[in-house]
């Protein structure tokens, strides 16, 4: 993936400090509409690592968003919060340990032979979640508590207090963003762009494509847990549609409308979809017929995505020729 | 005599009812140009194929260095300094020139398993890139898209790839194939430098190119060897002249 223009680095260093007044001025509605979408955002980040980093498109990524919800709804104690020191890493761990099993069957493929392996296990955990009795069936679940975030004893920040967790979504998206862009960076990422770009022949060079695909499988599905434990406390309940293909779905969206070019893409995508979704639903009872216009309407217009509304024209192979 | 850095014994290739490789057993000694001429379809790039891991052997034996490689996967054998180069283009056209090398140098890395620091960061890699791009006359070039520039530009980056790994056998499958006849002679050119430090397996049709580069010739026939040896027995030699040579379409 391309680094980010100027133009669109700064954009977005504004975005996130607009954003951070939002709790100051807005009304509750608001502050959790907000909540929701850096929560998708981070879920839509963590299957652009996959989609634009490997060039791997999964139909289900929603699968680590549901176990990263359930993973903390099914731990934490029936009386009292779990502290989020232990149970963020917990989740993320459970998540990025089924990610691995999953990910050695199906990073085997590609393509189509991928999409549809990645949507057949992300419905087997559906419905192993649906029928399970131990995480309360087609109903789900409550988290009857709200994680605590304690320091030497005593309560640090209480994720019951909405600005607080708006914040704490804020820190958490801003964070996925600088870790994914250090991984793509870093020797790893030119390495998962190269297999991208052209597997074979990262193979002749010696590079063994599948151990490095497979650890962006990993990454990827460790990542969107987080976004799967933002989501199970800030709605404090979890349940089976959070697996759906449904979901899988509306993060590709994300991804797809946000542009594949860019890293800011996937985030540009959720807060565009949602944002979008609320006006229209305001607006009509038809909001779905509008949404599919909008998303057919960016990719007809702009084949590069939302992002590239803020950057100026890539530099096409003749302007970036002159040494 | 030097030691032989490639051996292959009876290697064979089947793809259903077709024998691509027919029981070739060659030897390929340390420093030597070996080229490998014959007809179209006459299996030399599934030789080549064979050679480097892509795809593995119906019967026979491959030694590299020494040890056994039959049933190494190409990024094991290409970790051992097995570089190979294409016949049609496969370098990573969104990628400047200076990418694709620094791609190719990274390779070297004991792994790519890293995701902090800046791949820009590493020194080592960088040099590695750039003694490829100069090798291969490509440094004025460096911040070219691949996919910009010319034909002949291209092919040279295709070596410059492979280069960037520091193999010791470069198997090359026809670099000159569709180059003028000014690149042609710069390729000739860098393979003969390249001939300093490494060995080289080439394919090409391009015969006035084989015989001003190659100590030994190999010439393949539906899949067998017809002949190996020196240029002179090659060019004497009536049943290459009546298989291959002789026809007026080399």
């Amino acid at each position: 993936m391309d680094r980010n223009p100027r133009l669109l680095t700064i954009l977005a260093v504004v975005a996130v400090l607009a954003l951070a007044l939002v709790p100051l001025f807005a009304e509750r509605y608001t502050i959790q509409l907000f909540t929701k979408i850096m929560t998708m955002a981070i879920f839509a980040m963590s299957l652009g690592l996959l989609v634009s980093g490997v060039g791997l498109v999964s139909l289900g990524h929603a699968a680590f968003f549901g176990l990263g919800a359930y993973v903390l709804a099914l731990t934490s104690p029936a009386n009292e919060g779990a502290s989020l020191w232990w149970a963020l890493p917990l989740v993320v761990l459970v998540t990025a340990a089924v990610a691995a099993a999953i990910g050695a069957l199906v990073v085997r493929t590609s393509g189509i032979y991928f999409i549809m392996l990645t949507l057949a296990f992300g419905q087997m955990l559906f419905y192993l979640f649906h029928d399970a009795k131990f995480a309360g069936g087609s109903d789900g679940r409550y988290l009857n508590f709200r994680p605590t975030v304690e320091l030497l004893g005593s309560e640090l920040l209480s994720l019951n207090d909405r600005p607080t967790l708006f914040y704490v979504a804020l820190v958490f998206m801003v964070a996925t963003y600088g870790i994914i862009s250090m991984i793509l960076n870093a020797p790893f990422g030119r390495a998962i762009v190269g297999i991208r770009v052209n597997e074979p022949r990262m193979k002749a060079l010696g590079y063994n494509t599948y151990a490095y695909k497979l650890a962006a499988f990993v990454i990827a599905g460790g990542l969107c847990a987080v976004a799967g434990f933002l989501y199970a406390t800030q709605y404090r309940a979890v349940n089976p549609a959070l697996f759906s293909w449904r979901e899988s779905g509306l993060v590709l969206m994300m991804v797809i409308l946000g542009g594949l070019r860019s890293r800011l893409g996937p985030a540009i995508g959720a807060f565009g979809l949602v944002l979008f979704e609320e006006t229209v639903q305001a607006l009509t009872d038809h909001w779905l017929l509008a949404t599919g216009v909008f998303v057919i309407v960016v990719v007809l217009l702009l084949p590069d995505g939302l992002a590239s509304l803020f950057q100026r024209k890539q530099p096409t192979a003749a302007e970036a020729d002159d040494g | 005599m030097a030691e032989a850095v490639l051996v292959t014994e009876s290697l064979s290739k089947r793809f259903g009812g077709l024998v691509a490789v027919n029981d070739v057993s060659l030897t390929v000694q340390t420093g030597d140009v070996h080229c490998v001429i014959g007809p179209n379809g006459a299996g030399k790039t599934t030789l080549l194929n064979l050679l480097s891991g892509a795809l593995p052997p119906t019967a026979g034996q491959i030694r590299f260095g020494g040890q056994e490689v039959t049933s190494l996967p190409a990024h094991r054998r290409a970790r051992l300094g097995i570089g190979r180069s294409f016949q049609r283009t496969n370098i990573f056209p969104e990628f400047t020139v200076y990418e694709n090398c620094r791609l190719g140098a990274q390779a070297k890395l004991r792994s790519s398993m890293h995701f902090v620091r800046p791949a820009e960061r590493d020194v080592g890699v960088r040099e590695r890139a750039e003694r490829a791009m100069e090798l291969v006359g490509l440094t004025g070039r460096r911040q070219a898209l691949a996919s910009a520039l010319s034909h002949g530009e291209q092919r040279q980056l295709e070596i410059g790839v492979m280069l960037a790994t520091e193999p010791s056998l470069l198997l090359l499958d026809e670099p000159m194939a569709g180059m003028s006849a000014d690149e042609t002679t710069r390729m000739v050119a860098l393979i003969r430098r390249l001939k300093a430090g490494h060995t080289l397996v080439l394919i090409e049709h391009d015969m006035d190119a084989v015989f001003a580069v190659a100590d030994i010739i190999t010439v393949m026939v539906n899949g067998a060897v017809l002949a190996s040896g020196k240029p002179d027995e090659i060019r004497r030699s009536q049943a290459v002249q009546d298989a291959y040579l002789g026809s007026d379409d080399a």
